[in-house]
């Protein structure tokens, strides 16, 4: 198998289903058209030194998808990027992530498929019996019903599914994020692989000054890598470097930990220790912006939201308050 | 470590069972939870996941 724990035990839960049996594997193309430093394959296979890499790559990457077809499983690829869109497939891209058995067993995902976020900070959240099924024909909606509204799903009593479609400069799961930023009263959790930026910050700063407790935990600050000049985390670095910089000109300020030991890829937030919301947006407005198909829970069940807490506990036990970090 | 080395998070007094509804799990856990219940699919029981990015060959070292 490939030296990736996330792939290698994706496999094995396949190898380990019946084998005459259905199995689906969903993967956007952004696994398919960038390498996994995150930079355009299209793009590179212009410059004549990269090329034959770029095309290596491919060819290891397909063997490694054959090796899933090898055990009945049906890969599909979502959205394909067009015409230029292929030399920079950063956005638009589908950012969902679950998994999950039939009509019975469903699980809420942060992480991707591959070692550097599985192995981050991270979690899912296991639904069964009806809960299950309800996810599974919400999330099935966003891949098959025609139409860019987003919209909610009821999942039980205490927890929506929200789906957004896409459209860049819309968000449900934005704008319910602000509203339970705006109307906190005691306090606020938040992890994100990115330093909230735009709306979200100021709601936090202003959150922190009219006395709720606001703990914003992300992943070590983002290195600029020379060496992948074209890379999505170059794109990333300088989007933080912009947000850093309005949030100082703005006098926008609210405390946030960086984990020093690994990244913080899940995305969470419980507000006053009653609501949380998690999935896979990263209350980024700039994400907004970028168009991305993103899903998130809603819940007051206090089974996750004690369960959500652990995970905060555990990344505040091997983090540090960095004095770096608070901006 | 190869996932079939990782121990099921649902091992209980030597049991192997599957977690129960709105238990957090973490990447671990989640692929010994999920390897369980693909093994008890029934038949017609359509397995199946979805993500964005997938542990491709060829990564070097950089966080996003």
């Amino acid at each position: 198998m490939v030296d990736d724990f996330a792939v290698e035990s994706m496999y094995e839960v396949f190898a380990a289903a019946p084998k005459d049996g259905p199995k689906r594997y969903r993967i956007d193309c952004y696994t398919t058209h960038m390498t996994g430093n995150g930079e355009p394959i299209e793009l590179l296979k212009l410059f004549p030194w990269s090329a034959k890499k770029m095309i290596e790559l491919q060819k290891d990457q397909e063997e490694l998808f054959n090796r899933f077809r090898g055990l009945g499983v049906k890969l599909e690829f979502t959205n394909p990027p067009k015409g230029l869109g292929k030399y920079v497939p950063v956005f638009g891209r589908n950012h969902l992530k679950n998994s999950g058995v039939g009509e019975r067993v469903f699980y809420v995902r942060g992480f991707n498929d591959d070692g550097l976020t599985a192995g981050s900070v991270d979690f899912a959240v296991k639904f069964t019996g009806e809960a299950a099924a309800r996810l599974k024909a919400g999330f099935e909606s966003i891949d098959t019903d025609e139409g860019n509204s987003d919209y909610e799903v009821e999942i039980d009593q205490q927890t929506r599914l929200i789906v957004d479609r896409g459209v860049p400069g819309q968000s449900m799961i934005y704008d319910i994020l602000l509203e339970n930023m705006q109307q906190s009263l005691s306090s606020i959790k938040g992890m994100s692989a990115l330093v909230p930026d735009g709306r979200g910050a100021k709601a936090l700063a202003a959150a922190q000054t009219r006395g709720s407790s606001v703990e914003v935990f992300v992943s070590p600050a983002i290195q600029s890598n020379p060496a992948h000049p074209f890379s999505f985390g170059n794109m990333l670095w300088m989007a933080e470097k912009a947000n850093y910089f309005n949030m100082q000109r703005n006098g926008v300020s609210f405390p946030v930990f960086r984990n020093q030991i690994r990244g913080a890829h899940g995305k969470c937030w419980i507000f006053d220790g009653k609501t949380a919301i998690f999935g896979t947006h990263n209350a980024s407005e700039k994400g907004v912006k970028a168009g991305t198909c993103e899903a998130a829970i809603i819940t007051t069940n206090q089974k996750i939201i004690q369960g959500l807490q652990n995970v905060f506990s555990q990344t505040k036990l091997e983090s540090y308050p960095d004095i770096k970090g608070v901006i | 470590m190869s996932g079939k080395e990782r121990k099921f998070y649902c091992s209980e007094a030597g049991q192997i069972k599957p977690a129960e509804y709105g238990t957090v799990l973490s990447a671990d856990q989640h692929y010994a939870d999920f390897r369980l219940e693909a093994e008890r699919a029934g038949k017609g029981e359509l397995v199946f996941a979805q993500t964005m990015a997938f542990g491709t060959p060829g990564r070097e070292n950089e966080f996003w």
